[in-house]
This record gives structure tokens, sequence and C-alpha cells, in this order.
């Protein structure tokens, strides 16, 4: 057993993120050591199976990152992965009768109108000539925030740019100004459908209701969901076969994988990070593994600057901005269903699924902004547990059976697997019942959730459920460090903390105080979560920048990027 | 809306080209695919699961929070296992716990035996009740030990030979004597023996992975015993034990039922992701086709060995156990659809699909009438329990037949045997 180790780049975090990062730089031929401190590697894109034959998501459900350059730069499909498209699903999807299954109301699904369709369809780049969906997520997601000495305009902020160029009529200057509900005032009419959008936004991590967040969060509410994307999830193997890809396509480049490898400390020399060490507990021989190039963590914000860099290599207020960050948002609860019979709706959330047969889940209390903003303020305002009750909460139901049809999730004879239902729910931190306030009232949750379901689902009784599992944020935060205080997406997703504000401003471009030392986690960098290749994609473009990787002729960076060269770090000038 | 989405989800290859595909990514099949890679073929591997590892899964079954290992929980042949040094597996991150404390029975009385890897203190345990027993034990685990070596570990690894020649070969060594001489007597041949008219497919495991606030403490009069790899709990005799094995190959299980527990958290910490909790499993041995069938008797033997766990270990009370899952025999087979009915070693361990019988006579060396058809699964000689053997000796065999240059050598015991027994 050698005494050292020695890998040009050291990740700290098997996630997504750390992985995509992995392949990249591995097929830029540099020499990788990937270490995870859990027994299997996937962060939030993993899959458990907690009861035998019943296979969930705990985390991410939906793919949303058809956009990414990642899928051709890393040529996934040589690695197995695959996608099943749906054209029905396609087509029906620009029609209002598709949309209303996805938008319940107290009363039952409200009547879209084609002004609703064609404006939605209008902003998202589907009537474009040609379309521009694409580029327009690309412009959202997949360029480096801009570097600090380049002042941000209408002219130069990437997704503006792309309405200037291919739909004229939505660019205003005040698209820059607008929060979501203002944007679908002028091109929808329907308020359920604008709910519907501004809630699909905030449990995707962007908040729509911000200020100048209108088109981030509609960004996140077109990358996931026909006709985008083919199924309104779906890769096949479900988001852990994605995953899967990507870790092949890693490893098939070189990559050193290394689970239960928990680090403790980033090593620090001379202000340049140069490795890391493993805890006590790594099964690793080698307890400190070198980084001749640089080390990245892609492990959360948090950890990496108050736990793993000693103080003495940081400066106090900066350990304080990190410590001060919000994490408000984006903390859901979750809940499966295991049943003898399919969930069925009531009639009055049928119509919009007939002919199709299944039971597929919806979203749902989209009745008015109103509750929108209720809901909003009962889990962001710091109050402890939801107190709106079950009748008025808003919801989210992914339903199994549409994930993939060729993976089934539940291979158990004559049982049925529905979830995951969410609910989002104030983050452990901010609970004033204790830090484990959600694992002490585990029950009572649970009785919330079987409550919300039970309003749009007939027969969620006790003939028919045979096992049910509940994951709270508390639970999350634990079982997955990467989700920081159990929030989905890291740092809270609004303005203050979107492209080139996130983290921090100093931060954004994803270089440290520390030499050598490069973000590559949701909570620490543009554009947080999702899984969908894009930090690892804007990562590159420093990585490039500082000497650090030299990728061939595959790789292309974004046409909206503007370099900044010679920096180093975020204390060099 | 063609050319929304892009090329990249719109065409996917529907077919492509290997040297090797193997089907299958569980240890043996991993081992095929490893070694054949290395030595320069193509190489897919196709694993039906969400996860690579097959029987080595370790999964967070425990949701949420806590992972438990599904299935092997210790390995047997890593001493001898060519692939550990072939492939620097410790340069993997490959750490094997080797617990000198291996098995700790303890008895309603509170008395204890242990079994450790360190000889002399079993046989300090073994005083307590017998000298003689005890002196006999020093004596044979000797012998034990030379068999592992000589022979039993190498030939793990080895195609197999056809029993006539094997005891011919055998004959050649003293040791390979003594060998032919135990296995007339040993405890599997009289079981195999006793019970000839039995169908052994008939049992399995039943497993209940707890999560519990403190790690069980048993009440016995070694406090060393806590600290073992496994505890045997349950069982006062070998007649209980005799008693239990029946009523299993009966498809019964009823009060009288033993089986061994292990504190996984104990040897693996990073199992554990909640801030309190530690996960341990009770396995006993069940059979697939119960009376009154897994939905109901499971809930039924939850209880039942949560009694006989708290009776052995006074601190696994209700209220400690936090969370538990218990698995059936059917759970097993649902999770991994090769164990059929449950069977872990994928197919019985009967003289007759043993050695060179295993699967057939035809196929036990990996070789099968179809040509470019291989197997290297626990169904071929030498058969489960993670030894690897079925994945090395196809490796070896398909790189013969293909013609691809073998980078890896037997290793010194394999060599030795070689030499005395097969040359």
């Amino acid at each position: 057993m050698a005494a050292n180790e020695k890998y040009d780049v050291v990740i700290v975090g098997a996630g997504h993120n750390g992985t995509t990062t992995a392949a990249y730089l591995a097929k830029c031929g540099l020499s990788v050591c990937l270490l995870e401190e859990r027994p299997e590697c996937g962060g939030a894109q993993e899959n458990v199976e907690p009861m035998a034959g019943v296979r969930t998501a705990p985390h991410a459900v939906g793919n949303y990152g058809g956009a990414a350059p990642g899928w051709e730069q890393l040529e996934l499909w040589k690695y197995g992965f695959r996608m099943d498209a749906n054209p029905r699903e396609a087509w029906q999807a620009l029609q209002p009768s598709w949309e209303d299954a996805r938008c319940f109301t107290t009363s039952g699904l409200p009547g879209l109108t084609k002004k609703d369709i064609n404006g939605w369809a209008k902003l998202s780049g589907f009537l474009g000539q040609p379309p521009f969906t694409t580029e327009l997520l690309r412009a959202v997601y997949y360029c480096p925030p801009h570097p600090p000495e380049v002042e941000l305009s209408p002219e130069n902020i990437p997704f503006m740019q792309v309405y200037k160029k291919r739909q004229p009529d939505v660019w205003t200057k005040e698209l820059l100004e607008m929060t979501l509900f203002d944007l679908l005032d002028e091109h929808c009419e329907t308020e359920p459908f604008k709910v519907d959008k501004a809630y699909k936004a905030l449990m995707s991590g962007a908040f729509g209701h911000f200020q100048g967040q209108a088109i981030p969060a509609l960004a996140s509410v077109v990358a996931p969901a026909p006709p985008y994307m083919p199924r309104p999830v779906g890769p096949r193997g479900n988001m852990h076969g994605y995953y899967h890809a990507i870790l092949r396509c890693a490893i098939a480049h070189g990559v050193t994988v290394r689970t239960c490898c928990p680090v403790d400390e980033i090593i620090v020399n001379d202000g340049t990070a140069v490795g890391v060490r493993l805890r006590e507990t790594a099964t690793c021989g080698e307890k400190t593994i070198w980084a001749k190039k640089a080390v990245i963590s892609s492990t959360d914000i948090r950890q990496t600057f108050l736990k793993l860099i000693g103080p003495q290599h940081l400066d106090l207020g900066f350990r304080q901005r990190i410590a001060d960050l919000s994490l408000k948002g984006g903390s859901l609860t979750y809940y499966v269903v295991v049943t003898r019979e399919p969930l069925r709706h009531p009639p009055k959330y049928e119509a919009g699924w007939a002919g199709i047969g299944v039971f597929v889940g919806g979203m749902g209390c989209f009745d008015s902004r109103e509750l929108y903003f209720e809901h909003v303020a009962d889990v962001l305002g710091q109050k402890g547990m939801p107190t709106m009750p079950p009748d008025r909460v808003l919801w989210n139901h992914m339903a199994t059976t549409i994930y993939d049809v060729t993976h089934p999730q539940c291979t158990r004879p004559g049982l049925w697997v529905e979830g995951p239902a969410c609910v989002m729910f104030p983050t452990p931190e901010y609970q004033p019942d204790g830090h484990d306030a959600q694992h002490r009232k585990r029950a009572e949750i649970l009785e919330y959730m079987r409550t919300v379901v039970s309003q749009y689902v007939e027969n969620l009784n006790s003939d028919n459920v045979v096992a049910e599992f509940l994951e709270t944020p508390y639970d999350q935060e634990f079982r997955n460090t990467g989700m920081l205080g159990g929030s989905w997406y890291g740092v809270r997703p609004c303005k203050d903390e979107w492209w080139n504000q996130r983290p921090l401003p100093e931060l954004a471009r994803y270089r440290t105080p520390i030499d050598g030392l490069y973000l590559g986690h949701q909570s620490s960098a543009h554009p947080g979560g999702l899984c969908i290749m894009a930090v690892a994609y804007n990562l590159m473009h420093t990585l490039i920048e500082d000497g650090i990787a030299e990728p061939g002729p595959w790789w292309y960076p974004s046409p909206w990027y503007i370099p900044q060269q010679g920096k180093k770090s975020a204390r060099r000038p | 809306m063609e050319g929304i989405v892009g090329k990249v989800f719109d065409e996917f290859p529907t077919e492509s080209n290997w040297d090797v595909v193997v089907i299958g990514a569980g240890p043996n099949g991993l081992m095929t695919a490893a070694y054949l890679a290395r030595a320069g073929a193509k190489v897919a591997i196709i694993e039906r699961r969400y996860e690579v590892g097959g029987g080595l899964a370790t999964e967070e079954i425990l949701f949420p929070g806590y992972y438990s290992n599904m299935h092997a929980i210790y390995h047997m042949m890593v001493d001898y296992m060519p692939a550990i040094k072939d492939f620097n597996l410790d340069r993997h991150a490959l750490v094997w716990i080797k617990p000198n404390l291996q098995m700790a029975m303890v008895f309603g009385d509170g008395s204890t035996l242990l079994l450790t890897r360190m000889l002399e203190d079993t046989v300090d345990s073994i005083l307590k009740f017998s000298q003689k027993d005890a002196k006999a034990f020093g004596k044979h685990a000797h012998v034990w030990q030379r068999m592992m070596d000589e022979i039993v570990g190498p030939a793990t690894y080895l195609p197999p030979k056809p029993s006539l020649d094997l005891i011919v070969s055998m004959q050649r060594t003293e040791i390979g004597r003594e060998l032919l001489e135990l296995n007339e007597k040993s405890p599997l041949q009289i079981m195999n023996e006793c019970f000839e008219n039995w169908k052994y497919d008939k049992w399995s495991y039943y497993t209940l992975h707890v999560v519990s606030t403190e790690m069980p403490k048993y009440q016995c009069d070694d406090p060393w015993a806590n600290e073992s790899f496994m505890t045997v709990i349950g069982f006062e005799s070998t007649d209980q034990v005799v008693a239990h094995w029946k009523n299993v190959m009966k498809g019964k299980l009823d009060k009288n039922f033993g089986g061994h527990v292990t504190c996984e958290s104990f040897w693996d910490p990073h199992l554990v992701r909640m801030p309190t909790g530690k996960v341990s499993f009770f396995q006993m041995h069940a059979p697939y086709d119960i009376e009154g069938g897994w939905e109901k008797r499971g809930q039924e033997l939850q209880e039942a060995t949560l009694d006989k766990w708290h009776k052995a270990a006074p601190n696994m009370k209700r209220e400690s156990i936090m969370m538990l899952n218990g698995e059936s025999p059917v759970d097993i087979e649902i999770r991994f659809p090769n164990m059929r009915r449950g069977g872990v070693k994928h197919g019985d361990y009967t003289p007759m699909q043993l050695g060179f019988n295993r699967p057939n006579i035809e196929c036990s060396t990996s070789k099968t009438p179809i040509e470019g058809l291989y197997l290297c699964g626990a169904s071929t000689y030498p058969g489960g329990m993670v030894t690897g053997g079925p994945g090395y000796i196809a490796a070896n065999k398909v790189a013969e037949d293909i013609g691809l240059k073998k980078w890896w050598k037997p290793t010194r015991l394999m060599e030795k045997y070689i030499k005395t027994y097969l040359e």
C-alpha cells in the first residue's frame, strides 16, 4: 500500500455535480479521484428499495436536464443512457386538455383557454421559428455568471439576448424586474394555470414570485415537462439510470471512485488546496489523498468552508457570511404509498386524463395566487410546522406509473407503488421547537400527508394500503448531507442567490479564497440543483481559464460566456 | 415537435458490438468481466437491477437513513481469492475487517461459547465446557487450516475434476487422505445422509433488519460476546438445531428457532446516516414455501424474533427498536430474481449439485454445449458464498478459448495444488 496517493484533481462528493465534473475532467485526460461518504454514489439521483420489489426515488424524480451540452459532450448514450419518447404526450402537451391534468383546484379541473396555452408556448420558445427552447434553457442554466467587472444589463444577460433575437415581442427591459405572475398576467389568462406554473417553479427551486425571477422560474417549469421532455420524467431506469450513465462515463474515462470515504479536511498549504484527509473510518488504506492541480468541493457550501477547511485559512467575516446564507425553501416532505389496488382519482379530477387510463398524479390546490402566497408564507415564514390545513395546502404528486414504462417501479406481484406526494415544509433549521422537531412529529406529519393525498385519491384506506414511506426534511438533511439543511436545492433560490450572486458574489465563478479549491455543488454554484449537468459545465469554463483542464475538440463553451483570465482564486484581484 | 428536444433523445443506437457480453453484474459477473477487460477484450456487462453487486448489495432498506447488507455479510475465501492480488483491490479502497471474535453462541443460562480467528481464544472458551474438547479442537483446527490452504482454498479457483479422479489424486498426500476421511464424517455429510430424501431447495433465509437505539447487549457470562461478529441466539442444544432444520425442510416454522445476529454498524459506521441508531440483523434458515404463507407468517415471525432477541439481549426492548424490516425468502426472490425460490446460492448444495456436478457434468467447467456460451454464476462450480470462484474459472476458460493473453497467474497456493494433485 503506497503511502501517497496523488491525482490531478480530487473531488469531494459523488453526487450529480461531483460525478459530472469528474467525467468532464477525466475526459480531458486528467487523473481524478471522486470521494463519496455514503455507501452508494448518486447523491440526489439515487434510488431506494425499502421493500422488496418497491423502488422509489427519494429526491430527484424529474429530468430537467434536456438542454445540457453534457449529453453530447459526454456522449452519455454510449454509457447506457436511454430515454423513451412518447409522441402522444408531445402533441397533447400543447392542448388545453393536457394542461388541465396538472392543474387541480379544490373544485376540480379548470377550463384552460387557447390564450393560456399559446401564451405559455410563446414564452417557452415552442412557437419560435425555429423553436428556441433549448437555447433559452441553455441561456438560463448553461453559462457561467459574468465576471464581477462586467455590469449586468438587458443587453448582456444571456436569456435577454435570446428573447431579443428569437422572440422580440417578449423582450422588454422590464422583463428583468418581473415576477412570474407579472409575466403570466401579460401572456395568459386563467388564474389556476398561473398558480400551477408558479408552484411548479417553487417546487423546482426557483421562486417565481420574487422580482426578476420570472424567466429562471419559467425555465424550471419548461425543462422537465412535455413537449420539451418526451415524457414528464423518464430516463430509462429513472433518474438513477441517468446518474449511472454519468458514473459509467466517469469510470470509463479512468476516474477512481471511492465510497464510504468521508473527507474530514481539505488540506491547505500556503493558501493553496493540495489534497484531502479522509476520516479515520474511511474504507481506504491511505488517509491522505493529494491533488496536484485542484480540489473540487462538490459537497455543500457550509460544510466546505466551516468544517473541511481550517478556520486559520479563511477570513472570519467570510466564514460568517457563509454561516449566514439562508437555507429557506425547497424542503419537501416526501410520501410514498404501497397499495393493493391502483390509486383512483375521484371523478372531478379524472377528466384530464381520460383515455390514458392510469393514475398519473398531479399537483394541486391551485385555486388562486392568494392560496399560493398563503402557502409560501406558511413554510417560509419561520412558523415551524405547516399551519395550513391539508385541504388548503399546495401539493404535488408525481405518479410512479409515468416515470418509465420500461422499468416499472414495482415488481412486487399484486402491489402498486405510488408517489412521491410532496408538500413543502420549513427547513429543520427554522423549527422553533428544535432542530429535530420534524423527527419527533413523524406520526403527525404522516397523518397530514395522508390527509392531503386522500383529497384527490378515493381509495387511500387501510384495506388498500400495505406500506407507507415518509421522509421529512430532517431525514433528508442527515441521510444526504448535500441536501443542505434539508433543502432540495441548497441555499435559498432567489435573486440574492442566483447567477452572479450565488452563493456569494466573489464565489460566483466557482473560485474560492483558496487557490486550487473550486466549488461544484448545487448549494455553492450557479444554477443550483435539479441534476442538469450545469454546474459541471459552467465550472469547466473556469477550470479551462485557470489552465487546469484542456478539453479536446468535443468541448464548446457557452456562446454568452465572458472570459476572465488570470484570476486563479476569489482572493486574487 | 421535432427538433426541440434535439437528436440526443431521438436517436439512441439500437445495437452495439462487443467481444464479450456478461449477463449479470453480481460478484462473479464482475469478476469475469474485469479479468477479460484487462486482458484487452471489449466487454459489456448487463445488469437488470438499478445497482451492480448482486448479492453483495448494501442498500438503504431501513429507509430513511440506514443501510443494511442484504445478503453477504462475510466472505469466507478472502485469503485465497486471486482477484485480491491480481487487481490490487486494497488500492481500490477495499479494507477487510477480520474480527478475532467471529462467532459467539449465547445460551439461555448465560453461558457462552466463542469461536475466534486466534485459535487459543477459542480453546480458552471451550475449556469452560470440556478440557477434552478443547484439546481436540486445538489439534483438529491446525489440520483444517492446512486442508484449507493446500486443498479447499486453491481448488475453489480451479476447474473441478470428476469425483473419482479427485479421490484418486487426493490419495497422493497425507493431508489429502485426511480430508477424504474427514469428508466421510463431516457434519455436512452426516446431514446429507440423514436428510437424503429431503429437497434442499426448501430452505432460504428469513432476515429481520432493525435499527435500535443501542447495539444488542447479551445476558451472558463473557462480555466479550457482545463484540462478536456474529452471535447465535435461540438454540440450547443440537437437538433444537436439528428440530429447527427439520421444520424448515417441511415448510414449517414454530417457536423453536434460532439464528445469528450481527450488529453491522458496529463494524461499518457508514451504514448509519442519522444522528442515532445502530443497524443489526437477525437471520435464520427458513422455508420458501411456508405453511400459512409469508404475508401472514412474516408478521408473526417478526414478533417472535423480537421476543427471542429481547430475551437474549435485554436492551433490545420494543421501545428501543426504531425501525424494522423483515425480509422473507419470497422477498429475496423479488429483489434478486436470480435467487430463485430465495436460493441465495443459486441452487441447492446437494452431492449431485456440487463439485464436478455443479450444475452438471457438461457445464461445471463453465463451458456449455452451446459454443460461445459460458457460465460464470453461483450455480456453477464451486458455487455461491462470494468466493469469486465461478467468475475466475470462467474468465480463465474464456480467455483460453478466445485467445486472450492471460495477464494473471495462479496464486502460490494454487500452483502448489496444481503441482501436487493435478499434474
